[in-house]
């Protein structure tokens, strides 16, 4: 088995304060604090939630790229959520969009980036999308439904729309999330109306090899235009670890609709990627069994494909 | 010194009867087996029995990978603090 020409990384974010809000923390912290507790080292929501912002404070993406070059990662998909309209952020998305333009720039040829925009607001929104695409050249559209829409919304499809016009993907966030967030519009079936209506348009199903994945299967089955992303991968609830699910998961003939993704610095900041990058690609590791093609296509192919840009050196 | 009284922390915080012994070498992920949340319990840990606080050093401690250069680390924020 061979490392692919060239790994992207088709899911992660820059770990940045100044792009999430302080809520979203908050959730993720009321939950470790419950798991800390029945551990018998009580921490407080506030002393967590203020541990966790502090960890995130790579703004110009620096060390995303130095744990990148340790992985043998060559490229990473930044998405950009757009949580401003349901949280009190502390810069707006316009904002944000141009971080990421900074930080492309200062790392010329490493990411790619799908701009999030909530759909209700509403024209000024659609614009704003379009702008990041024809403009700062962005290359895909990042949807965060547990803000509090259906991805099938009548609302979104304007943004769909210029998504056709410019041939763009389209990267949903499936499965719970943050718990200040709203998991009725989290489930992976809410792509099917969109993904009917918008056949020429491709859909990812952000962490869909992780979360909910039998819808997330089926779905990628049986519409020709939906992808799934196996990001977090190394938090996947299964007793057998995350290598024994995704073993099983590239044995079910739906390779050419996985990319791989890991959703840093959501789950691995303290570790980085690299070691789950050598598990991953290790001799009895879960690519074992998978032909080369396979492995090109997820680990890097067919995102490239999905954003309409060559692979390879 | 430090490094006695964190290992007894450390020992705290990964619970596990299996869990190797502590060790100077020992890595937090690979040998211990630590999530995100035994991070944070170890850090508020070292805080209380330390007396030092930490939060200005987050984005430092994230990058140490093992239990000695946790120890040096605290060795030198509480030597700064005094
Ligand atoms: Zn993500």
């Amino acid at each position: 088995m061979q490392r692919p020409p060239a790994i992207i990384d088709a899911h992660c974010h820059l770990a940045s304060n100044r792009c999430v809000p302080r809520e979203f923390f908050a959730g993720v912290a009321a939950n470790m604090a419950r798991s800390s507790a029945f551990q018998g080292v009580p921490v407080s929501v506030d002393k967590i939630t203020q541990m966790l912002w502090l960890q995130h404070e790579d703004h110009m993406g620096d060390k995303l790229v130095a744990q990148m070059d340790e992985a043998g990662i060559a490229r990473a998909v930044l998405l950009v959520p757009d949580f401003t309209y349901v949280f009190k952020s502390p810069i707006d998305i316009e904002s944000i969009a141009r971080q990421h333009v900074t930080v492309r720039e200062r790392h010329p040829d490493r990411f790619w980036v799908f701009q999030g925009v909530d759909p209700r607001w509403g024209k000024e929104g659609f614009d704003l999308f379009e702008r990041a695409v024809t403009e700062f050249g962005f290359e895909g559209l990042k949807l965060y439904p547990p803000c509090g829409f259906s991805p099938s919304s009548e609302i979104v499809f304007p943004l769909y729309e210029i998504c056709r016009r410019h041939r763009l993907p389209v990267l949903v966030h499936t499965g719970p999330t943050s718990p200040t967030l709203d998991f009725t519009f989290a489930d992976p079936y809410l792509i099917d109306k969109a993904a009917r209506e918008f056949p020429e348009v491709n859909f990812i199903l952000g962490h869909g090899g992780v979360n909910l994945v039998e819808q997330a299967k089926l779905m990628c089955k049986y519409r020709p235009n939906v992808y799934l992303d196996i990001s977090p991968f190394p938090v996947v609830l299964c007793d057998g670890g995350w290598p024994q699910h995704l073993t099983s998961l590239f044995a079910q003939g739906l390779n050419h609709k996985i990319v791989f993704g890991t959703d840093w610095p959501v789950h691995s900041l303290q570790t980085g990627v690299r070691p789950l990058m050598d598990e991953l690609f290790s001799e009895r590791g879960p690519l074992r069994a998978l032909e080369q093609r396979s492995i090109d296509g997820i680990f890097g192919r067919s995102i490239a494909e999905l954003v309409g840009k060559p692979y390879g050196n | 010194m430090t490094m006695e009284r964190l290992a007894q922390i450390v020992n705290r915080v990964v619970s596990s009867p299996r869990a190797p012994e502590v060790r100077e070498s020992s890595r937090f992920v690979e040998d211990l087996g630590f999530s995100s949340v035994n991070a944070i319990m170890l850090i508020a840990l070292i805080e209380q029995e330390f007396e030092i606080d930490l939060e200005q050093h987050m984005t430092q401690l994230m990058q140490i990978q093992t239990v000695g250069g946790a120890a040096d680390y605290i060795s030198s924020v509480a030597a700064d603090a005094k």
